[in-house]
C-alpha cells in the first residue's frame, strides 16, 4: 500500500482511538475499582466485582443471550438461505433492487421500528383496526413474550444474513453447476454437492453477523420483552443506570472478550479472510 | 460403414431473434474424433451446448443412439462435456473431481456399470481369502456391494488420473494446480464415466504454445485409446487439422464445409473456408473446358473438376505450391517486394501484374527482383464463386 494513503485513515485512527481504545481502557481500569460512579476519588483497588460473573442472574442472562443468538442465527439463516437462493435463481434483471428493498427498514431508526413492531404485537393497534373496520376481528397479544423478542430479533437482523449469502451464491461460476449436472448428477444432488458447500462462505458470514449483535443488544429484548426477558445486555444496561459502573464494565469487556475470541476463531479457521469479506 | 452415433437434424436455434445456429445438419460417427471449426460466434459451441442438453435447440431434432434427445436433461445423457475453463469445483480435491461423476449416480446405475455379477464375484474372492465359508461367502449383502462400489470409484478415478498422467496429485486442491494440470483433471473427470461421446469446449485455448502441442498430441493418444467420439470446439485451425478425422467448418451457424482435413485444405469449398484455413492466394479466373482454366491471361492445366465450360471460378493456389523458376521459362512471372525469414521457410511476396501473391520457398531470394511462377495442375483447385466476401 502507497504510504501516502496511509494518512488519510489517519483521522479515523485517531477517532477510534478516542472513541472505543479509550474507553475500553477505562473500563479495564474500572473492572479493578470500587468506585462511585465514575468519580475516581474514593476508588479502593479490588477484585470482588468478579464474584458477579459466577452471581446465578448473570448466568441466566447469558443462558438467554445464548439462547436467543442461537435460535436466531438458525432461524435467520434458514429463511436468509430461501430468500437469497430464490433471488439467485430468479431472471429478474434488476436484482440490485430486490436488495435495496430488502435493506430498506434498515433506513428507519431501529428503535422506531421495534416500538412499531411491539404496537402490532398488541391488541388495539392499526391493524387489527383496519381488519375489525371490514368485519374481522382477531388479535393477537404476544408482546413481553420469547416469541416476540425472537420475531424481532430475525426481523431486524435478517438482511445481514440474505447480503452475505446472496453474495456468495453470485460467486459460484455458472459452468460449476452445468458441470455437475453434465457428470450426471440430478439438480438435487448438484445443490447439495457443489452449490451449497460453495455458499457456506456466505452462511458463516451472515451468522456471524447475526449472531453477535443478537448476543449483545439490549434493546430488543428490552422492548419487545417488556421487561421479562433478561439478556446478558439487559443486565449491563441495568448496572450501567444504577452507576454501577464496575460490574457494568466488568460484564461488557467479558463480553467483548468472548466476541473477540469467536472472530479471531473465526480467521484461524478460514486463513484467506474470505468469510469476513 | 460405421454406426451413426449422433443426428442433428434441421436444428436451428435462436436467441433474441438472431438466428446462432441455422438449419444445421450434421452425422457423427462412433468412434471419431470430429472438430467443430469456425470464427468465434459461428454457433460451433451452439452446437456443441446442444448436443450436451445445456440449450435446446428451437428447431430440429437431436438424436443420440437413434433416440430422439431434445428434452433429455444433460444428466440423463451418456455425454461428458470438458469445459472451456475446466469448470473444477473448487472445494473439492483432485481425487473427489475425478470420482464426482460415478458418485453421485443411483446404486442401480453403478451396479450396472460395474457389472453386478464382477462385483458380487470379487466379494466372495475376497471373503474365501479371509477364511470364510463358501456358503457365507456366497450371501452378500447390499452393504457389501455398496463398499465395493466405494472401492471402485475411487480405482476408476485413480486410473483416469493415471491415463492423464497426474498420479500422486490425488489429494492436491484444485487452486494448488497449475492449469496445464487442471485441465488434465476436467479431462479425467470426464472420461472416468466411461461416456460413449466427449465433448472438448476449446479446452486448450487457456494454455501456452508448447503445453497445446503437447495436450494435442495426447488428446488424440487417449482418443484412439478409449475409442469414445470425440466431438471438439476449437477456432485454432492448427489444432483442428492435427488431431481431427473430419472437420466440419462452420459461420454464421451454417457449415462451409464438412470433411477430412486433407480435404479440406486442398479443396476448400469457398473463400471463407480457403482464407480461414492455411493461407491461401485467390485469383479469379475462368473455366475454359475440361482440365483447362485461364487467369491472369494464360491458360493452365488443372485435374478433376467439373464446371460449366466459360464458367467464372475461383482459384485457390497455396503458398508451398508454388515453385520458383527462372522468370524467362515461366508462364506467370512476379517481382518480390519482401521475403521474410520464418525458420522452415522464407515467405515471400510477389507483385504479379498487379496482384500479390503469397509464397513459400525454401531459398531466400533479394527483393526487387523478377521470378518465375509455375504451379503443378494437381494443386489448382477451384471453388464457385461465391457472393459473400
Amino acid at each position: 500500500m502507497n504510504d501516502s494513503y496511509k494518512k488519510l485513515a489517519k483521522p479515523y485512527e485517531i477517532w477510534l482511538y478516542i472513541l472505543a481504545l479509550f474507553p475500553s481502557l477505562i473500563m479495564l481500569v474500572l473492572v479493578f475499582l470500587d468506585t462511585e460512579g465514575i468519580n475516581f476519588t474514593d476508588a479502593s483497588f479490588t477484585f470482588g466485582n468478579f464474584s458477579q460473573l459466577t452471581e446465578s442472574s448473570t448466568i441466566i442472562a447469558f443462558g438467554n443471550s445464548l439462547k436467543f443468538a442461537l435460535l436466531s442465527t438458525v432461524l435467520s439463516a434458514i429463511l436468509g438461505y430461501f430468500v437469497a437462493y430464490r433471488l439467485f435463481r430468479s431472471k429478474f434483471k434488476n436484482k440490485f433492487l430486490i436488495l435495496t428493498i430488502l435493506i430498506l427498514p434498515m433506513w428507519s431508526n431501529i428503535l422506531l421500528r421495534i416500538e412499531a413492531l411491539g404496537n402490532v404485537m398488541q391488541p388495539n393497534n392499526i391493524i387489527t383496526d383496519l381488519l375489525s373496520k371490514i368485519g374481522i376481528h382477531v388479535a393477537i397479544d404476544i408482546k413481553g413474550s420469547s416469541l416476540a423478542v425472537l420475531i424481532g430479533l430475525v426481523f431486524t437482523y435478517l438482511p445481514f444474513m440474505i447480503l452475505p449469502i446472496y453474495t456468495a451464491l453470485e460467486k459460484i461460476e455458472p459452468s460449476l453447476e452445468e458441470a455437475s449436472l453434465d457428470l450426471g448428477a440430478t439438480q438435487l444432488k448438484t445443490f447439495w454437492k457443489v452449490i451449497f458447500p460453495l455458499s457456506t462462505k456466505g452462511i458463516v458470514t451472515g451468522s456471524i453477523m447475526v449472531f453477535l449483535p443478537c448476543l449483545s443488544g439490549f434493546a430488543i429484548p428490552e422492548i419487545l420483552g417488556s421487561g421479562n426477558i433478561v439478556l446478558i445486555g439487559n443486565v449491563i444496561d441495568q448496572f450501567f443506570r444504577n452507576m454501577n459502573y464496575n460490574i457494568g464494565a466488568l460484564l461488557a469487556l467479558f463480553i467483548m472478550i468472548l466476541i473477540l475470541g469467536a472472530i479471531f476463531l473465526v480467521q484461524k479457521v478460514d486463513k484467506e479472510g474470505e468469510t469476513l469479506l | 460403414m460405421q454406426k451413426v452415433i449422433i443426428e442433428l437434424q434441421d436444428i436451428v436455434k435462436k436467441y433474441d431473434n438472431q438466428v446462432i445456429v441455422d438449419h444445421l445438419n450434421l452425422t457423427i460417427y462412433e468412434n471419431e474424433f470430429l472438430t467443430l471449426l469456425g470464427p468465434s460466434g459461428c454457433g460451433k459451441t451452439t452446437t456443441l451446448r446442444m448436443i450436451a442438453g445445456f440449450e435446446k435447440p428451437d428447431e430440429g431434432n437431436v438424436i443420440i443412439n437413434g433416440k430422439i434427445f431434445n428434452d433429455l436433461p444433460a444428466y440423463a445423457r451418456p455425454i461428458n462435456t470438458v469445459f472451456q475453463k475446466y469448470a473444477l469445483f473448487p472445494h473439492l480435491n483432485v481425487l473427489d473431481n475425478v470420482a464426482f461423476g460415478l458418485r453421485n449416480r443411483s446404486f442401480k446405475y453403478l451396479l450396472s456399470f460395474f457389472g453386478e455379477n464382477n462385483l458380487k464375484e470379487e466379494i466372495e474372492k475376497e471373503k474365501i481369502e479371509k477364511g470364510i465359508s463358501i456358503e457365507k461367502a456366497k450371501k452378500i449383502n447390499s452393504l457389501e456391494l455398496r463398499k465395493k462400489i466405494n472401492e471402485k470409484i475411487i480405482q476408476a478415478a485413480k486410473e483416469s488420473i493415471e491415463l492423464v498422467k497426474l498420479s500422486g496429485f490425488e489429494k492436491r486442491k484444485i487452486d494448488q494446480m497449475s492449469g496445464g494440470q487442471q485441465q488434465r483433471i476436467a479431462l479425467a473427470r470426464a472420461i472416468v464415466n466411461r461416456p460413449q461421446i466427449l465433448l472438448l469446449d476449446e479446452p486448450l485455448s487457456a494454455l501456452d504454445l508448447k503445453l497445446r502441442e503437447n495436450m494435442q498430441y495426447e488428446l488424440k493418444e487417449i482418443q484412439r485409446k478409449l475409442g469414445i467420439t470425440f466431438i471438439f470446439v476449437t477456432h485454432d485451425q492448427q489444432e483442428a487439422m492435427t488431431m481431427s478425422d473430419r472437420i466440419v467448418v462452420m459461420k454464421d451457424g451454417m457449415i462451409q464445409q464438412l470433411g477430412t482435413p486433407k480435404n479440406i485444405y486442398n479443396e476448400p469449398n469457398n473463400r471463407f473456408v480457403a482464407t480461414f484455413i492455411g493461407e491461401s492466394n485467390i485469383i479469379r479466373g475462368s473455366y475454359i473446358e475440361k482440365n483447362k482454366i485461364s487467369f491472369m491471361g494464360t491458360v493452365f492445366d488443372c485435374m478433376g473438376y467439373t464446371f460449366k465450360d466459360q464458367e467464372s471460378v475461383d482459384i485457390v493456389i497455396r503458398p508451398e505450391d508454388f515453385d520458383i523458376i527462372p522468370a524467362e521459362n515461366a508462364k506467370l512471372t512476379g517481382i518480390v517486394t519482401s521475403c521474410i525469414f520464418r525458420g522452415v521457410y522464407y515467405e515471400i511476396c510477389a507483385d504479379v501484374h498487379g496482384m500479390e501473391f503469397v509464397i513459400h520457398a525454401y531459398e531466400e531470394i533479394e527483393v526487387g527482383k523478377e521470378i518465375g511462377l509455375k504451379v503443378d495442375p494437381y494443386e489448382i483447385s477451384l471453388m464457385k464463386v461465391t457472393d459473400n466476401e
